[in-house]
């Protein structure tokens, strides 16, 4: 290596090391921070974070093209992970008298780690079940063994045999959400005896008869259509709906899906009958979760709560364990968090039967920022005393001097 | 490539930078874009699948909200009226408002329904004039409406209503030159509307098919091929009432045992059961999707009726209770001068209100009658609120 690229490198590794990069990167988040709250005012949280936190680059239009103008979440704090290992683990002297900082820069790259991971690999969802068991319906059920996401859409295709059991394909949220507009794409499968076609997802709608009041996105199929309504501030909200088409034997069956739809769209192929379904993700899980009992403690003469909880059991191949959810006392097992969140019907009712609803989060490294704070506090200490034991050491040694002098 | 979906920028812009972007950029985008025809690679093994379901489900059963139809497992409610379909017309499915749903000469900008309101729907001046501002048009006095020409509609005189205007109907976009030709028909039970609209050429064009279709309505019970609905004091779509009642009922949603001395009235759009208890009183229950509108607002609604003001949650919390379908759910009991919807009412009368709010439908209990005669009901009101049942099925 030369010493010009030798300085080169040199010059890359002071920049990426930098005070002055650090202090850019934390500026940046904090512009973040306050655009994204800004922004969650109108749009809601998950389009403030998908937008301003979850994102390489905000992005504006400026004569029809659109270019990026400001560095997103994602790249700022990839910067500042950067910058720490570059400054505080590469650039900085490994001796003893660092051992402290070194520490705390790996905590904190660790915590920032575990926050990438989080984005990239964490599902999130929601659980909701009765106390009683009721028919099921199509969102609630007195026991289940998987959970559903607020925002993330699947299409479902399974044979409709009258068996409460099958095995479904499944045709994921990336699959579908860029077919707005003319977007489509045909989906096979060798045990399918047709292909299904779906066209122009659209993310928020009603499905409704057509009337000559208003504008059916796409094609009115027995006399409903499409209503494309504008995303709603929270992103849960939303319902999506789309456009299906199967080829069979020639004939080509049309059919509209929708998010809130009461019967999955039906139909006869290969002498078969199949089901198609658009509804939220659903995330399995390792055990089944049964709402036994929930107990909800009202404030004296109001029906405001003041604390809720679930007895569920949680049933796996192991047998079968009665366990107590409540507010900031989540069940951890499996991989999965089940928090405490909601309960219903929250008027009318005194007496039940209740729904309780928990939110279930599969984060791999969920207990990683517990872990970076624990390893960001040894460096601490370790930094502090060493500092707090040369200041005792040194006015130690200045009083002996002084008491040496005066005698 | 789920792991990169929240990397991405909000989905316009992720859309737009796809297109006009660097040329890298559009070039990776490209290349990590799911084909257009693929292989599906996920499968699951789910259980709880509905298992009665079968080809040929209709989008009204897929999407309606309608009771009856929404279920796959349920036969359609059977519709009683019969109608000559004009050539060229196409029957649409029902809607939960639209008993008849025609497209007149097969054309999407056409539209002509057959709707039923419960009551006098708000009585004949105030819908025409309804339908006068939906067309742009202002109002007209009760005279003016006296002096309009009328049709047979069931047996009965029906309003003819013909209006040219700018439509916007129960939407947002504005129709210019639209046609409107309609006929209302009002009695104190129950209102008929049948209303056609469209291109103000394309209704006239089709006056002769809506003559001939509304012409030609009459209503068809079971076991009653042959007479029409003309005298009936009930509304169409719905029973008349079957004789002596027995002391157990069952309106096919509930099973309840009727309290002593009163009888089942005749069948009312909306309400699951109507009851008739002594000289003026009246007894029904309600069903509605979801949660109804919430406890406050019908509990208040309930109190605007007979004059009085609102109350908030904590006095709503504590109103006593009453057990209905195995919750604990608030009794009102309030008096006043009433009037409720569809112009019913008199002085110094007594409602008594039970409300049971659920997140999948919601109950409603309304007893009204004079005040004396409520007073000396009031026993078998919650007599009956005990063997009120889910019927199981």
């Amino acid at each position: 290596m030369s010493r010009q690229e030798k300085g080169l490198i040199d010059q890359v590794v002071a920049l990426f090391g930098s005070y002055g990069l650090a202090c850019v990167c934390l500026f940046l988040l904090f512009v973040l921070t306050i655009l994204g709250t800004l922004h969650q005012v109108d749009h809601g949280l998950y389009d403030a974070k998908q937008t301003f936190f979850n994102s390489w680059f905000l992005w504006t239009e400026v004569g029809g093209t659109h270019i990026p103008w400001f560095p997103g979440g994602v790249a700022s704090m990839g910067l500042l992970t950067l910058n720490l290992i570059v400054g505080g683990l590469l650039r900085i002297r490994w001796q003893w008298r660092n051992i402290g900082v070194i520490i705390i820069h790996f905590g904190i790259v660790f915590m920032m780690l575990a926050g990438l991971v989080k984005m990239t690999n964490s599902e999130e969802g929601h659980l909701t079940l009765w106390e009683i068991d009721r028919p099921s319906t199509s969102w609630a059920d007195h026991r289940s063994d998987h959970f559903q996401s607020y925002t993330d859409w699947e299409v479902a295709i399974w044979e409709a045999d009258g068996a409460p059991q099958a095995t479904e394909r499944i045709i994921p949220n990336d699959h579908l959400v860029d077919l707005e507009e003319d977007g489509q794409r045909t989906f096979h499968h060798p045990d399918l005896p047709f292909e299904l076609t779906l066209k122009g997802f659209v993310p928020n709608c009603d499905v409704m008869p057509k009337g000559p009041q208003w504008e059916a996105t796409g094609e009115v199929i027995e006399g409903f259509g499409i209503l494309t309504l504008p995303e709603e501030k929270e992103a849960e909200r939303n319902i999506a709906g789309m456009h299906a088409e199967v080829a069979v034997g020639g004939e080509v069956q049309r059919a509209i899906l929708y998010g809130a739809q009461r019967l999955p769209w039906v139909f006869e192929a290969g002498g078969k009958t199949w089901a198609v379904d658009l509804r939220h993700t659903r995330h399995p899980m390792p055990y089944e979760i049964r709402l036994e009992k929930f107990v909800k403690e009202d404030h004296p003469g109001i029906s405001m709560a003041k604390a809720y909880r679930s007895e569920v059991s949680r049933i796996d191949a192991t047998g079968i364990e009665r366990v107590l959810i409540q507010m900031n006392e989540p069940l951890r097992e499996g991989g999965l968090v089940l928090f405490q969140t909601n309960w219903g019907p929250q008027q009318g009712v005194t007496k039940g039967p209740w729904y309780s609803v928990f939110t279930v989060v599969r984060n791999p490294s969920d207990k990683w920022p517990e872990y970076a704070m624990w390893v960001i506090t040894l460096g601490l200490v370790i930094a502090f005393g060493r500092t707090l034991n040369r200041f005792v050491r040194k006015q130690l040694d200045e009083r002996n001097r002084l008491a040496t002098t005066e005698s | 490539m789920k792991y990169l979906a929240p990397l991405r920028a909000t989905r316009g812009a992720r859309r737009q930078g796809h297109r006009s972007w660097i040329v890298p950029a559009l070039l990776f985008a490209t290349a990590c874009a799911p084909p257009e025809r693929m292989e599906i690679q996920e499968a699951r093994t789910t259980r709880g699948l509905p298992t009665t379901l079968q080809a040929g489900i209709t989008s009204t059963q897929r999407f309606g909200s309608s009771k009856g139809q929404g279920s796959a497992t349920q036969a359609p409610m059977e519709n009683p009226f019969r109608f000559t379909l004009p050539e060229g017309w196409a029957e649409l499915e029902p809607t939960q408002m639209r008993v008849i749903n025609l497209r007149p000469a097969g054309n999407p900008d056409l539209e002509c329904a057959l709707t039923v309101l419960p009551g006098d729907g708000g009585g004949l001046t105030a819908n025409i004039n309804r339908w006068r501002d939906q067309m742009g048009l202002g109002p007209i006095g009760d005279e003016e409406v006296a002096g309009m020409p009328r049709a047979s509609l069931l047996g009965e005189a029906a309003t003819i209503v013909d209006l040219r205007g700018d439509y916007t109907g129960m939407g947002s976009v504005a129709r210019e030159d639209w046609g409107l030709l309609g006929l209302v028909l009002t009695t104190e039970r129950f209102t008929l509307f049948v209303k056609m609209t469209g291109p103000g050429e394309l209704v006239s064009a089709e006056r002769p098919g809506f003559e001939l279709f509304s012409g030609s309505l009459r209503a068809v019970f079971p076991g009653d091929e042959s007479d029409p609905h003309a005298g009936h004091d009930h509304p169409p779509g719905q029973h008349p009432p079957e004789g002596p009642e027995d002391v157990t009922g069952d309106t096919g949603m509930f099973e309840y045992e009727l309290p002593d001395g009163w009888s089942v009235g005749p069948a009312r759009m909306m309400r699951e059961l109507n009851l008739e208890v002594g000289e003026a009183s009246q007894c029904f229950v309600i069903v509605l999707p979801r949660e109804g509108g919430g406890l406050s607002m019908n509990i208040n609604r309930w109190r605007g009726e007979v004059g009085l003001d609102p109350i908030d949650n904590a006095e709503i919390a504590a109103l006593p209770k009453v057990e209905l379908l195995g919750a604990e759910v608030p009794l009102l009991e309030i008096h006043g001068e009433y009037e409720g919807m569809g112009g019913t009412g008199g002085e110094d009368m007594t409602v008594f209100g039970v409300p049971l709010i659920r997140q999948d439908s919601s109950v409603f209990v309304k007893f009204v009658g004079p005040r004396e005669e409520a007073a000396a009901e009031k026993e078998r009101f919650l007599e009956l609120l005990t063997t009120l049942r889910e019927a199981q099925r």
